[in-house]
């Protein structure tokens, strides 16, 4: 009974702690269609299959939106507003692995998820197949038995529910060969952690595997059995954890499991033969062709292909990567264990070796322009290598002086910049860390120039999460999509471009400045476009010459999050992001142009004209989406139900750079009623506009104050006016303790002094009041141009208190002492001593004359 | 033995135990036998020889009986709340507007409207300050005084006043509303017979009832009674195995703990639903509202020291929104509360105490939120011989640092213990017979006292 109490217990703690994971799924502040799982979570290159999709605000699903467009759906059917079902073609060239897709509506696109691609065929765990009927399978008598087909593997799509285990009965005969592989992490649903194992019919574990490096949080085991009989597969999360949102899928089979392939590298369009590295039964050969382009958009940034490769007609369950360059390849030469060898590689070159006998280092000679910078990459970890390297750079001379190094740049990879000596050549140390060897202990080298680029990325609107990286813009409307720039020796302003726009969609693209870390882009649909998304290619292009492209979109999508501190824990990465266009809404924002400059520690208020469509009942928070260096914006003003018109304040610092600036206003509209079903808000924007960044036109410089309480006083400063103005400008004096007065006084460009008259009531509060800061309103037009100065200090002191009028007491009278003689030192020091005592009292003469 | 009066020398072993944790009754057995097998001779009497040593201070009559404790978990924004800067530039100050208070020149946060009325009864310190960012390590230090360390674990001030003060009118000395706010608020090294009594349930909630003071379910009085007398022939036995005094300390571990079970007036004391409609409808019916009435009910009846927490002030993202959600109930709750205990004559000696672990940062976060910030924040006090109507101290122009008079924790603990009549200066004994100063270096403000 006690026992089953602390099970209670600890079922509770679990509940607390999975509710926390799959919190992390939802991501609170997207509120367009959200999808938290599908089932199942992937399926065989060349089949169709039905897929149930399950989320939120799913009214009206119009498409499963695949990034790539290689999946394809062929039917759909809405069962409630939390969950569809639809019919998906996979087809037989489809690339294994994950597709990206989102749930379309009319109203808008979801967060980011995946849909895995395999090479066997499926079958549904029958614990979380309701429709099978079937008990749980989560002992060994209740052991769910599978037979893996002709295709040499089969997948079992399943789920791990709260410490859950599930047993899989295989039939084995002596010498068997049983690969096991689970894709549990890599789904991008959750922080699942999967472990697989193993038994025999006695109880004893003959296999296990928790992770992989190739595989992350993943597991991969291979088993040959040593007599016939029945094993056991069994699956459950590493700490017995697990929720409904642990979906797996598992692969068991007579697949090969290698995990390196020899060259690890190769040319876009060769064919060549590659020694596939890591299976137990020992390495094997095939000739791939590399194809010339990746047909996903997420390979086009890593560069990288996965091959499953083939081994007795049976192909592997886990892909194994293949590093794709245009660089010029070359394998290690023998005997490069030390610095004075004779080989030498041109650069840019990719080189590639292994550390095959104990304690192999490599040492590889690179020839180049004296003078000339390259980048120099160490590949392993990322190969599926277990190699953890360590490179650095020496001068090719007799002191083999070292130039720099590297260990852990890439992740357990290295990275290096180099410039070549005036020997004209360089040598890279290549090494494992903790000098390991042996076959698997693949390394690839890359030698390229260092670059001028952008990278292109776009933040969310909220840290952690996916939130509006895409604009969704409604018919007739705009948004802002702010974007960030990351350059290497790039320093031109740029503009931003965009390829593959849906139909009816314009964007319009400010100057990204250089210095800036960003700035924005405006997609604006008009009122005909279709209801559409499509894959748009963002490019940045030189300012000065649109078809100079300097840089390109690469998108980093965290897909999941989890300890410690909802850590990221996988991204997907793409060249594309979507654009899409929604139903109109009844709002549109209109950003009125400054006429006056803001001026640096000045502020101002932007116009915006919010037009409402008659009966509009949501509600419209504005916000500053780009923020040029060194202004500032609230962080967001909500727009009263019954005004059209607001203003939006903004402010400089001392040190805002003097440009013109692009700005734009966004706004978010939450609906309410019969129209927020499927989408309670959505982002827009206004039109951009100019804004002048300026120097001041007036300095005031205040001096400090100090006055006693009761006491009327003035507070004093110089004017400096390096602008000339018209008329008068009003000085206000801000921030003065209570019970203190001061009046507005008037100024123009020909004032040089300023003084305020303060008058401080008797109970005003004693201290410093450090906070006193004065405005200037300098007028131009119909508008003002508000100046900010340095803050002063006004002291407030209690008077003194009253000395008392008591008779002086008689100073006592000190009896006569035989008068120490002083000797010449001291005599002169007394002497110094009462000249300087005297000096300041002639100083006090001088002013009172 | 007045536990006003105690003295170490005299019951040293029974301290001893009380150093030891036991954090339930299930526990109870286990450091009983852990004692008395863990106790020797040899350190029995280096403890006594500790103490002989130790700085010791006769209690005075302090200022205050009880204290209120409003524990604001996560780090609340001071410039949200009582040290507004509207001067400041828009991304300091924040969107938020300000409302003027019953102090000329001193406004607060536009929800802390009612709080602004009575302003003039209260004091707010504008500039306390600490160096600890992490919410555990910022807890530790506004829960115990001093900053954690790896060595001792210290005691909470409830725990402390439990230790020296201990019980009154059969009530527990030092409660927790409604649950324990963090295990800096536990006993220390001053062991679990000092900690917390937590209710482990909201009194917010309309099925509110206090977990431990009635009995459990198919228990009846006769057999608790059965229960009871099992327990002493238990008891009975270890006596006479282990000698007595440590199981002295146990007996009367259980004695509070039947006490309580058994005593109308504990059992009055914790019913909230002795207060009127119209006074709970004042505090506001939520969490903040119901905590505070239920804190003031138990001080009323004679508890000591009252560790309420309230909301969730880790406004990372969407400070503004945040504190729209927060702070209303908290100014509703905390008008009601300062009123009401005003009315009832209860002010003058009940210390009220708001407090979170640290403040936020002065510039607004790319998700409009703020950080966390110990350099400067703010605390609030009222009544048990603080001042009326005073802003102490005060931080610079965007609330980044203490500009005048910053006040330390130590200070304030200091400063609260001596409202309460215990000189912090005192040494209290950790284990390994080290004796620990009740509070390190902290001096009493008395700028901030009557």
């Amino acid at each position: 009974m006690k026992k089953k109490k602390a099970l209670q217990w600890i079922n509770l703690r679990l509940c607390g702690a999975i509710l926390g994971c799959n919190g992390l799924l939802i991501s609170v502040g997207f509120a367009a269609p959200t999808v938290n799982k599908v089932m199942p979570a992937g399926a065989m290159r060349g089949s169709e299959c039905e897929v149930l999709v399950m989320g939120t605000n799913l009214h009206e699903p119009q498409a499963l939106f695949f990034e790539d467009g290689i999946v394809h759906q062929t039917k759909i059917e809405s069962v409630n507003d939390k969950q569809f079902k639809v019919t998906l073609n996979v087809p037989e060239d489809a690339p294994f692995g994950n597709h990206r897709f989102r749930v379309r509506t009319k109203k808008g696109l979801s967060l980011l998820r995946t849909f895995r691609v395999g090479p066997f065929p499926h079958v549904t765990e029958s614990e979380s197949d309701s429709s099978q009927k079937k008990p749980p399978n989560n002992t060994a008598a209740e052991a769910q038995e599978i037979q893996f087909s002709k295709a040499g593997g089969l997948t079992v799509a399943g789920v791990v529910d709260r410490e859950d285990v599930d047993w899989y009965k295989v039939v084995l005969n002596k010498d068997d060969r049983l690969s096991v592989a689970v894709d549990g992490v890599r789904l991008n649903y959750t922080p699942f952690d999967p472990y697989i194992d193993i038994v025999d019919t006695k109880g004893f574990v003959v296999a296990a595997s928790d992770d992989h490096p190739l595989m992350e949080q993943d597991a991969l085991l291979a088993f040959t059995a040593s007599e016939p009989g029945e094993f056991f597969v069994r699956v459950r999360e590493s700490a017995y954890g697990g929720s409904s949102a642990c979906s797996y899928l598992l692969h068991v089979g007579r697949f090969p499991t290698p995990s390196v392939a020899l060259p690890p590298g190769a040319n876009p369009g060769s064919e060549v033969v590659v020694k596939w590295l890591g299976d137990p039964a020992g390495g094997f050969e095939s000739k791939i062709k590399i194809p010339s382009t990746f047909r996903r958009a997420s390979s086009e940034v890593s560069h990288m292909l996965s091959v499953h490769p083939r081994r007795e007609g049976v192909i592997a369950a886990e892909a194994v990567p293949l590093r794709v360059t245009n660089l010029p390849i070359s394998k290690e030469t023998e005997s490069n264990d030390s610095p004075n060898g004779n080989a030498s590689v041109p650069a840019p070159a990719a080189i590639w070796g292994q550390f095959e006998k104990e304690g192999d280092v490599d040492w590889i000679r690179i020839e180049a322009p004296k003078g000339s910078k390259w980048s120099v990459k160490g590949w392993g970890r990322r190969l599926g290598s277990p190699v953890d390297i360590i490179l650095n750079a020496y001068r090719d001379n007799e002191k083999h002086t070292r130039i720099t190094g590297n260990d852990d740049s890439s992740g357990p990879d290295s990275l290096m910049s180099v410039t070549t000596p005036e020997e004209g050549s360089f040598l890279v140390h290549i090494r494992d860390h903790q000098k390991r060897s042996g076959e698997m202990f693949v390394w690839w080298l890359e030698v390229e120039p260092i670059a001028s680029f952008v990278k292109l990325s776009v933040p969310p609107s909220r840290t952690k999460s996916q939130d509006d990286l895409f604009p969704q813009v409604p018919r007739g409307n705009r948004t802002a999509v702010l974007v960030n720039t990351s350059r290497s020796n790039c320093n031109t302003d740029l503009n931003v471009l965009a390829e593959g726009l849906p139909e009816g969609v314009t964007i319009t693209s400010p100057t990204f400045q250089n210095g800036a870390p960003g700035g924005f882009v405006v997609f604006e649909a008009t009122q005909e476009a279709p209801l559409d998304a499509a894959m748009v290619a963002y490019k940045a292009v030189d300012v000065a010459a649109s078809d100079k492209v300097l840089g390109r979109l690469e998108q980093a999508t965290e897909m999941i999050h989890g300890n410690p501190n909802r850590t990221p824990w996988r991204y997907s990465r793409s060249v594309k992001m979507p654009v899409a266009v929604v139903q109109e809404i009844p709002v549109t924002l209109e950003l009125i142009q400054p006429s006056v400059p803001l001026v640096k520690n000045g502020k101002a208020e932007l116009v915006v004209r919010v037009h409402k469509a008659e009966g509009f009942q949501g509600k419209v928070r504005l916000y500053f989406p780009f923020k040029p260096p060194g202004i500032g914006a609230a962080s967001g003003v909500d727009v009263p139900a019954d005004k059209n018109e607001v203003m939006f304040p903004i402010n400089a610092t001392v040190s805002a750079p003097v440009k013109d600036w692009d700005i734009v206003v966004a706004g978010t509209v939450t609906f309410e009623g019969e129209e927020a079903k499927g989408r309670p808000s959505i982002r827009i924007s206004s039109q951009p506009v100019k804004l002048r960044v300026a120097e001041p036109y007036v300095q005031v410089a205040l001096d400090k104050g100090a006055v006693e309480q009761g006491q009327d006083t003035t507070f004093t400063g110089t004017v400096t006016v390096p602008t000339t103005f018209e008329g008068e400008a009003k000085v206000v004096l801000l921030g003065l303790p209570a019970k203190t007065k001061s009046e507005p006084i008037m100024i123009t460009s020909g004032s040089k002094e300023v003084e305020f008259a303060v008058s401080v009531e008797a109970d005003a509060p004693a201290g410093r009041h450090a906070n006193v800061v004065c405005e200037v309103h300098v007028p131009q037009g119909e508008d003002q141009i508000i100046h900010r100065m340095a803050a002063t200090e006004l002291r407030i002191d209690k008077p003194l208190p009253v000395k008392s009028q008591a008779a002086p007491k008689p100073k006592p009278v000190k009896p006569k002492t035989q008068e120490k003689k002083l000797s010449r030192r001291e005599q002169l020091r007394i002497q110094a001593q009462a000249v300087s005592n005297s000096e300041p009292a002639k100083e006090l003469e001088g002013v009172s004359q | 033995m007045n536990s006003h009066n105690f003295s170490h020398g005299a019951s040293n072993r029974c301290d001893f135990l009380r150093q030891l944790k036991a954090g339930s009754r299930r526990e109870f057995m286990q450091v009983g036998t852990l004692a008395g097998f863990g106790l020797s001779l040899g350190s029995f009497f280096s403890m006594r020889a500790a103490q002989a040593d130790a700085k010791q201070f006769e209690h005075f009559e302090g200022t205050a009986k009880s204290v209120i404790h409003i524990w604001l978990p996560g780090g609340w924004s001071q410039q949200e709340t009582f040290d507004p800067k509207p001067l400041s530039p828009l991304e300091y100050r924040g969107e938020m507007g300000t409302v003027q208070t019953a102090l000329p020149g001193v406004r607060f946060n536009q929800h802390l409207k009612n709080t602004a009325k009575i302003a003039d009864k209260i004091t707010v310190i504008r500039s306390m300050t600490h160096g600890e960012a992490a919410h555990e390590r910022g807890t530790h230090n506004m829960f115990t005084g001093y900053r954690p360390s790896p060595a001792v674990t210290y005691p909470s001030f409830g725990s402390v006043v439990s230790h020296e003060l201990g019980s009154r009118a059969s009530l527990p000395p030092y409660v927790c509303l409604p649950t324990l706010p963090a295990p800096d608020a536990e006993a220390g090294y001053l062991g679990s017979a000092f900690g917390p009594f937590t209710l482990g349930s909201d009194p917010a909630s309309p099925n509110f009832t206090v977990r431990d003071l009635s009995l459990p379910g198919g228990v009846d009085s006769k057999r608790f009674e059965s229960r009871r007398h099992l327990r002493n022939v238990v008891g009975k036995h270890f006596n006479r195995l282990e000698g007595s005094e440590n199981i002295m300390a146990m007996d009367s571990f259980y004695q509070r703990a039947y006490d309580l079970v058994s005593s109308s007036k504990a059992q009055a004391a914790f019913d909230i639903n002795g207060e009127s409609k119209e006074l709970r409808d004042q505090y506001g019916r939520n969490q903040a509202g119901q905590r505070m009435i239920l804190a003031r009910r138990l001080v009323e009846a004679g508890v000591r020291f009252v560790t309420m927490s309230y909301g969730s002030w880790d406004m990372h993202q969407k400070v503004k929104q945040g504190i729209d959600r927060t702070l209303p109930a908290f100014d509703q709750a905390f008008t009601a509360l300062i009123r009401d205990l005003e009315q009832r004559g209860l002010l003058d000696s009940t210390l009220v105490m708001v407090s979170s672990e640290f403040g936020r940062t002065p510039k607004i976060n790319k998700d409009s939120g703020r950080d966390h910030w110990p350099k400067v924040f703010s605390t609030v006090l009222a009544g048990g011989g603080v001042k009326k109507g005073l802003v102490h101290g005060a931080s610079d122009s965007i609330a980044a640092e203490p500009f005048d008079s910053p006040v330390t924790i130590e200070d304030l603990a200091t400063t609260v213990y001596h409202c309460l009549g215990i000189v912090a200066e005192k040494e209290l004994m950790a284990p390994g017979a080290r004796p620990v100063e009740i509070v390190d270096g902290g001096k009493v403000r008395h700028e901030l006292l009557v």
